[in-house]
């Protein structure tokens, strides 16, 4: 009896598991036209990041081309962009604190995706602007 | 500059080869103590929107092209992008009054077509630039123009800003 009731959870975990893209990939899944998460590393992070997994993806982007749609940013731990902001020279640091600030992309974002439920309004950037282009 | 909103693209809607163009031009037109303005930069392109949408590109037009394609790859630009968060400061240079936004901030599902633009089209300001630029007989390195931008304004480059906010 007792045997059966925890196989049943471990398959539940484990259907969980691939849901949210256990198979270890870090491309999208596409489920019925919504990109779905996610990367195995952010198991790693700090809680408030790793909870953004749980988040339901974004629909309505279906204008938007395939992999655009699924483009999901390097960005989305904020010591991996603070590393990056420290060795490039990105103009906005020290010049303009009040006036912009740079911030990581959460795990469930996607480049196509607008300002649904954001309350402050922004924009994305590619670094390769500044560190190559020196936008 | 306004050329985001001319092309109503958000700034990664727009392809990095076409933001080199972008700089390239800008940094001509400084050479040359001309004013860029968006309508004489888009006057030496097409562009061809995509469905469903992709990347935006800027295409030259080969007779009147006077920039050279950025030859730089940029194979790897697509998930290099981070948010830049709007705060209570910058309100005024990316918003309008009404809370709108000077620029798409989000990708556009219909992108402007610019289509062998005619001189009639421009204003006196846009045809000053793009009758000096016509005199130039060879095409002009991209690549070349982007880097004066960099060793003119080596570490914090303050006019970096300010050309972004110029696109408002």
């Amino acid at each position: 009896m007792s045997s059966s009731s925890s196989s049943e959870s471990t398959e539940s975990d484990r259907s969980k598991d691939r849901q949210l893209g256990g198979e270890g990939t870090s491309s999208g899944v596409v489920t019925s036209g919504m990109p779905m998460e996610v990367v195995r590393e952010v198991r790693e992070d700090p809680p408030e990041e790793l909870e953004e997994s749980n988040w339901p993806a974004k629909g309505g982007y279906g204008w938007v081309a395939a992999d655009v749609r699924d483009q999901s940013s390097l960005f989305r731990w904020s010591r991996l962009l603070n590393s990056w902001l420290n060795c490039t020279p990105v103009i906005f640091k020290g010049v303009s604190g009040d006036i912009v600030s740079l911030e990581r992309v959460s795990v469930v974002d996607r480049l196509c995706h607008g300002q649904e439920g954001a309350t402050e309004k922004f924009f994305y950037m590619y670094m390769c602007h500044f560190s190559q282009l020196h936008v | 500059m306004g050329v985001l909103r001319a092309l109503n693209v958000a700034p990664t809607q727009l392809h990095p080869n076409s933001w080199a163009y972008l700089q390239a031009f800008h940094i001509l037109c400084k050479s040359l103590y001309l004013e860029p303005t968006p309508y004489a930069f888009l006057y030496f392109y097409d562009t061809r929107p995509q469905r469903p949408t992709t990347w935006l590109s800027l295409i030259s037009r080969p007779s009147i092209s006077r920039l050279d394609a950025f030859s730089q790859s940029f194979k790897h630009f697509k998930d290099g992008y981070f948010k830049v968060v709007v705060k209570e400061g910058g309100k005024s240079h990316f918003l309008n009054a009404d809370g709108s936004t000077k620029f798409p901030f989000s990708w556009t599902n219909n992108p402007s077509r610019y289509k062998d633009m005619g001189v009639e089209e421009l204003s006196a300001g846009d045809k000053e630039v793009v009758g000096m630029l016509l005199k130039f007989v060879d095409k002009l390195p991209t690549k070349g123009l982007v880097r004066v931008y960099n060793s003119v304004h080596p570490i914090i480059d303050i006019e970096g800003i300010c050309l972004l906010l110029k696109l408002c």
